[in-house]
């Protein structure tokens, strides 16, 4: 039996013990999940035939508008899914504690790359997969596309999502050995460079500025989405994902092969590389990097390399404080271990800045009036609160699991389970609500929004922030995985997937309810409504935040370490 | 082996892009703007009704479609027309322009009704020419032999360009088979400036665009897709003008 037949052996028989590990509740959570994927990809097609409908209708505008939109949707997806790897793959690449198990038996070091990065894709681009295939299925509905256009549009699909996650892994394994000899502060900086320039290049693309005083808001989307040229180069790989799409979509089936064997010649192109690189340096720089891993070294620099300023300097700082109370030194743990992993780290810088461009773009938006005003508004605080549910469910639902198979000393430690459950929470709550109130804020005075709208949007974001930090904490005590180390992981596994879906829900709940009187009362309902509508939202949150504690701490006391 | 084939792979496919994309940068003007057009479409339709003084007096319209047989590529342009004009009445024109992927005319077939003539147009491939014969019930005319070059289908009121991807300042030659005199003539076309139009309540960024074909001068405007907005036709067919619709709505204005 080959190495990599034994791999696979292995991980169908995890496979299969987790199946046969099926408690009840583990089946009503896989129900859930099931359900909510499901509505996931149903509502992604309704939603976005109804766009496309509704822009197909402009005459002499719509049908292009609807073709720009599929190549803006590659563009994005090929950044975002380059960024997402560039991120899980390093950790999975060289850090994994599964890479150094693998590494310890005779398996050759291209096969440990190609089971990791396998993985690593698999895991950057499972969730874009299922949100993206809804849109180009419904694409292909509006155009009427032949039966094949749906097979059509799952290989390119794929094949692109194949080629992101391999150019995000060229990048890892290009880059590795630079940042490896980087300083910590100089690897902050260039972080940050980095990120000042991707920022700067996204905003001038785009050209906000430009856009100053347009009325139409179908001409500024009609530009936005013409302006960046790359996105429109025929050697780009998005274009060729999209032209496959649109021949798919005319049942020219012979063009559509073209453009996809294209995208596939380049994907294939990455395996012999890969191979070779395998072959010739992973081991070396799988060594190299476990000596010393650069986030470490961010904070734990030597004393004569720090010089006594920096982050080492934080880090000490952190390590000799004398908590007063037991929330203080648990506090304290969290901060410190979550500075010391690269990922989770370099994850919410990401998260940080998608906030801040998401808050840039909206500063040269046009200022709209009557009903669009609040269509606006709704949509923003919906933007709002999506991004920061995916920071709940990235960062503050795989808190208690990294506790690892240690989390017998903070179980015996002198307070309750309930405690260590409130403790996550408040942590959580802290960063969840520093980010979204300020981005709530900045948003909405970029839409020059009246004082009313604007205090109902931070009350939402309140509202939504306690109830997503309660849901991500209580669902992450219920659902631990101890044996994982890896937080991307654990926020994909089953009782991630069913937070992000509970979490998508409450966020759609709580807009409702604050929604409600301008629905019912049309745009300018008495405020007694709008009270009650506050109300209702915050016994709403009371309630699920009591709910989630319940369920967490109850979870964990019977949990036995 | 297997990498090998991975590398002979991704070099032939490149090499074949690089080679697509080079053929289309190399296209003349007009190919090239008829290439922009179709894009990815591969069908492409446009629906114009004619209006006088705020009078419907009838449509002009037709398809542009890139087909792909077992002798290469097809470009199929039909053409459906229907119009008052004064003094010559109602006029009715249709039919049908088949190109090969060098816009040179295969085949073609026109069916043109007024008050008073009655014609039937076709044309085919005859050695380095282009012959087209055309029957009629008011006189005897000899065949055309049209060179063999990008030949564009016009309407009763003149040639609309399937053409997209204008630059401001650019200059178009395009030679035009007119259906109405049965002839064939350079309809000349100026990119004037981009500006932002409004068009059924919507702004548009638009080129503004100076035809002048048989004597007959108009200004039209066409967004960055090439899709025809709004045509305004000059002297002796003043206060014509064109207005983009669809099909379904033409058909609409013709119950009335």
């Amino acid at each position: 039996m080959t190495p990599l037949q034994s791999i696979l052996r292995m991980r169908l028989a995890s496979l299969w013990n987790k199946a046969l590990n099926l408690r009840t509740d583990s089946l009503t959570k896989s129900m859930i999940v099931v359900f909510g994927l499901g509505n996931v990809i149903g509502l992604g097609f309704w939603v976005s035939h109804a766009c496309f409908n509704y822009i197909e209708s402009f005459p002499a505008f719509g049908t292009a508008l609807n073709a720009k939109m599929i190549t803006t949707l590659f563009f994005t997806l090929f950044i975002l899914v380059v960024l997402s790897t560039v991120i899980v793959a390093y950790a999975t690449l060289f850090l994994a504690r599964e890479t150094d198990f693998l590494f310890q038996h005779p398996i050759p070091p291209e096969t440990v790359l190609g089971v990791k990065l396998t993985e690593a894709i698999a895991f950057s681009s499972w969730a874009t997969l299922f949100l993206c295939y809804p849109v180009l299925a419904s694409f292909g509905w509006l155009r009427r596309a032949p039966p094949i256009y749906y097979f059509e549009a799952t290989v390119v699909l794929m094949t692109f999502l194949l080629f992101a996650g391999f150019t995000g892994t060229a990048i890892v394994l290009l880059i590795a050995p630079v940042v490896r000899r980087l300083t910590g502060r100089q690897l902050l900086a260039a972080g940050c460079l980095l990120l000042a320039f991707l920022g700067w290049t996204f905003l001038r693309s785009f050209d906000f500025w430009a856009m100053d005083g347009e009325k139409s808001q179908l001409m500024v989307l009609d530009r936005f989405m013409s302006r960046i040229s790359t996105m429109n180069s025929p050697y780009f790989p998005g274009q060729w994902a999209s032209s496959a799409i649109f021949a798919a979509s005319a049942g020219q089936h012979g063009e559509a092969l073209f453009h996809c064997a294209t995208l596939l010649a380049n994907t294939l192109i990455f395996v012999p590389l890969f191979a070779a690189y395998a072959r010739r340096h992973y081991g070396a720089e799988w060594l190299a990097a476990r000596e010393r891993p650069a986030a470490i070294r961010l904070l734990n620099q030597d004393e004569s390399e720090a010089q006594g300023t920096g982050a080492s300097e934080g880090s000490r700082r952190i390590t000799r404080m004398r908590p007063q109370n037991p929330l203080q030194a648990l506090l304290l743990k969290d901060i410190l271990i979550f500075l010391r992993d690269p990922a989770q780290l370099s994850q919410s810088l990401l998260f940080v800045l998608l906030m801040v461009i998401y808050s840039l773009s909206l500063v040269r938006i046009p200022t709209f009036g009557g009903s669009l005003q609040l269509v606006v508004h709704f949509a923003n605080l919906g933007a709002v609160c999506m991004i920061l549910s995916s920071f709940t469910s990235r960062f503050i639902f795989p808190l208690v699991s990294l506790e690892g198979r240690a989390f017998w000393i903070v179980g015996m430690a002198p307070v309750t389970r309930g405690y260590i459950v409130r403790q996550k929470a408040f942590f959580g709550l802290g960063v969840s609500l520093t980010l979204g109130l300020s981005t709530i804020a900045v948003s909405n005075i970029s839409l020059q929004s009246p004082p009313g709208l604007f205090l109902g949007a931070m009350y939402s974001v309140l509202c939504s922030g306690v109830c997503l930090t309660s849901l991500a904490t209580g669902l992450g005590a219920a659902y631990p995985i101890f044996d994982e180390d890896n937080p991307a992981r654990i926020a994909v596994g089953l009782g991630g997937t069913l937070n992000f879906f509970a979490s998508a829900l409450c966020v759609g709940f709580v807009i409702g309810l604050e929604a409600l009187p301008y629905l019912c009362f049309g745009q300018a309902p008495q405020p007694v409504w709008i009270y009650a509508s506050h109300f209702l939202a915050l016994a709403f949150t009371l309630c699920l935040a009591a709910f989630c504690h319940r369920l967490g701490s109850q979870s964990l006391l019977r949990r036995d370490f | 082996m297997l990498s090998i084939l991975v590398l002979v792979f991704w070099c032939t496919m490149n090499t074949l892009l690089v080679l697509r994309e080079r053929r289309v940068a190399s296209l003349e003007q007009y190919r090239a703007g008829v290439t922009t057009f179709l894009g990815n479409a591969f069908f492409r339709e446009r629906w114009m009704s004619i209006h006088r003084k705020s009078k419907y007096l009838g449509y002009t319209g037709g398809t542009l479609e890139k087909t792909f047989t077992t002798d290469g590529i097809a470009i199929w342009q039909t053409l459906e027309s229907r119009v008052e004009i004064d003094p010559l009445g109602p006029i009715e024109i249709s039919g049908t322009l088949v190109s090969d992927q060098e816009l040179h005319p295969l085949t073609l077939t026109v069916s043109v009704q007024t008050n008073t003539l009655q014609a039937q147009v076709t044309g085919h491939r005859s050695g380095s020419k282009f012959s087209v014969q055309v029957k009629n019930n008011l006189l005897p005319l000899p065949t055309l032999e049209l060179p063999l070059e990008e030949l564009l289908l016009g309407d009763a009121l003149g040639p609309s360009f399937p053409i997209a991807g204008f630059k401001v300042g650019e200059k178009l030659d395009v030679p035009c088979f007119d259906p109405l005199t049965l002839k064939r003539d350079i309809a000349q076309v100026r990119v004037v400036s981009r500006e932002v139009k409004e068009f059924d309540g919507i702004l548009v960024d638009a080129y503004q665009l100076e035809t002048a074909f048989k004597g007959i001068k108009s200004r039209s405007w066409v967004n960055d897709a090439g899709e025809l907005l709004l045509a305004e036709l000059g002297p002796p067919l003043q206060d014509y003008v064109l207005r983009r619709t669809t099909k379904a709505d033409i058909q609409k204005l013709e119950k009335r």
